[in-house]
């Protein structure tokens, strides 16, 4: 049996960020990941809402939790409708930034997590990430 | 949310709690940056013990207020940076540079206690 469960939240400002993150948190323990799975999870999900409020305004932040007999799995969609990145292969690069912060944002979510997918047009960018267990039997 | 900042001696200390927005950091640079004019503290502690994660931006701006401080002769250290915090920090390449850090607010105020043996 598997039970999924969807959650869906608008970014639009800082607390908005603060709520989609004390969420997944609790998500994330529920479903048992460990405490370094988490902070790993959390920190992603903080950098991806982050760059939404930089450089597209809004955007929404999308959490689906799957669990079965033997794993879970968290994904995570977070979507905006801003510009969107016109080289995504050069912004997925280390330390490659456009806004002179630091330039760790994309590639280091990638390191973070299991999945990783992104999608950009000029009507906006569309990253998923997925980060799962297996349980202990 | 005003975040305090203690003063102890020449060392002043102040705490970060989860979720501050940039207002409440940029509110904290200039206070730091006042309280040090004012007192002429040689030492700061930031403590991050109650963080449970450290993203880029945050990661940023403390090197930032670090450099900021240190400008005006204040040596800084970091605090209680929670293991797998520091761990996610490395991964995403993104470890707090140029910045000292210390196991806990103990070790921290030891740091600067000691003095000159903290140099950068």
């Amino acid at each position: 049996m598997t039970i999924s469960r969807h959650n869906q939240l608008d970014i639009a400002s800082e607390r908005d960020i603060a709520l989609a993150m004390s969420q997944c948190r609790k998500l994330l323990t529920e479903m048992g990941f460990s405490e370094h799975q988490q902070v790993r999870y959390t920190t992603a999900v903080s950098e991806l809402t982050h760059n939404i409020i930089k450089y597209a305004d809004n955007g929404v932040c999308k959490f689906h939790t799957y669990m079965d007999q033997n794993r879970y799995e968290i994904e995570t969609i977070v979507e905006d409708n801003g510009p969107g990145i016109a080289d995504i292969e050069k912004a997925m690069e280390a330390g490659y930034s456009t806004s002179g912060t630091l330039g760790i944002g994309l590639s280091g979510v990638q390191n973070l997590v299991d999945k990783f997918l992104i999608t950009s047009t000029s009507k906006g960018t569309r990253v998923e990430i997925t980060m799962h267990g297996d349980r202990m039997t | 949310m005003k975040i305090p900042i203690l003063k102890r001696g020449n060392i002043l200390l102040t705490s970060l709690q989860e979720d501050l927005t940039d207002r409440d950091i940029v509110d904290l640079q200039e206070d730091l940056l006042d309280i040090i004019g004012e007192t002429g503290s040689t030492g700061l502690v930031i403590d991050v013990t109650s963080l449970d994660r450290i993203d880029s931006y945050l990661s940023r701006i403390l090197s930032q207020t670090a450099a900021m401080v240190g400008v005006l002769g204040c040596n800084v250290v970091i605090s209680g940076i929670q293991p797998a915090v520091a761990m996610t920090l490395l991964e995403i390449g993104g470890a707090l540079k140029n910045v000292k850090t210390a196991l806990n607010l103990e070790h921290g105020i030891d740091m600067l206690l000691a003095g000159t043996n903290i140099e950068s």
